[in-house]
């Protein structure tokens, strides 16, 4: 009776890799995937924290004289660190930008738009974006 | 009809364990990932819910105090002083005997939550590695040194939990910032 070939060997080793490669592949995907997921919502906090701090910022139009420290030049951009390993390296780095736009005179009504931009890997730029609208003295 | 020969056996039996110990191996790696991920996630997951609830306290009260907690005693921060520390005492009323209390306890590393109105205090996290875990700050960022009105409240929340199975520990960090909405 004959016995395997040498081609018949490969081939059935070369299938057998491809299966486990697979498996592997499929785990790495799905670490990868977590990893993005909570990268994202580190991204998502920061720009909270970044509409929070404008929420802080005094625009009184019914002292006087009256204070506005809620316009863009008091905010600029900010770069904050979305992760980093137990080592302390392995940083990955966030900016939040943030707009201050008016939307209407009267009543005085301002919008908030913090963009927290990041690279996943090097590969892919992402933007978690937070937006909320404020009216003075409060 | 011919049987295997030894060799053939062999090989075969070889081939197999190869395939089987890949498996097996892709297996215990998942596994590995998939406890250090379970592991971050639970704890994530019930601290957001914590800081959630505290947001929302935060933001609808009538005042707030940082200041640090021995034995669940709250002490305030005096003006002058950077506010910074590791309670921080929310009352939504003026009522001043109707407070909620978050704080470090340090003695297990747990964080709590103490209400007087139930006169309940329960434990939120733990393995909280971080003493300073509030600080108050104007919209710019800078740590205040008085109890102002328009302050954000800045939460840091840092853990770590020792892995059985794995050769480093586990680190993880929340941070938030929260501001009174309703200011007098």
């Amino acid at each position: 009776m004959a016995g395997l070939t040498l081609v018949e060997v490969v081939v059935a080793l070369g299938i057998s890799a491809l299966a486990v490669a697979g498996i592997v592949g499929g785990y790495l995907f799905s670490i990868a995937s977590a990893q993005k997921s909570a990268l994202s919502l580190a991204a998502g906090a920061k720009a909270i924290e970044r509409v929070e701090e404008t929420r802080s910022a005094i625009w009184s139009i019914s002292s006087f004289p009256p204070v506005d420290q809620l316009v863009a030049t008091n905010f600029p951009d900010e770069v904050v660190i979305l992760d980093q390993n137990a080592a302390g390296n392995g940083i990955t780095y966030g900016t939040n930008l943030t707009q201050i736009s008016q939307i209407s005179v009267d009543p005085p009504l301002r919008r908030i738009h913090v963009d927290c931009v990041w690279n996943f890997k090097g590969i892919q730029l992402l933007t978690n974006s937070m937006e909320t609208c404020r009216a003075p003295d409060r | 009809m011919a049987a295997f020969t030894l060799p053939e056996v062999l090989i075969s039996t070889t081939l197999f364990v190869l395939l089987l110990g890949g498996v097996v191996g892709a297996n215990l790696f998942g596994m590995r990932m998939y406890q250090l991920n379970e592991t971050k996630l639970k704890a994530g997951d019930g601290v957001r819910k914590t800081l959630g609830l505290m947001t929302d306290e935060i933001r609808k009260c009538k005042n707030v105090w940082l200041g640090n907690a021995t034995n669940g005693n709250f002490v305030s921060l005096l003006d002058a002083e950077p506010q910074t520390g590791s309670a921080l005492l929310i009352q939504p009323t003026t009522n001043a005997t109707n407070f909620v209390l978050y704080f470090l306890n340090p003695s297990d590393q747990s964080f709590r939550r103490s209400v007087t109105a139930t006169a309940t205090t329960t434990i939120l996290a733990q393995t909280v590695t971080n003493t300073t875990i509030f600080r108050a700050q104007d919209c710019f960022g800078n740590i205040l040194t008085n109890s102002q009105n328009n302050r954000v409240i800045h939460v840091t929340l840092e853990f770590f939990q020792p892995q059985p199975w794995l050769p480093v520990g586990n680190y993880s960090k929340l941070e938030t910032c929260v501001t009174r909405r309703r200011l007098d």
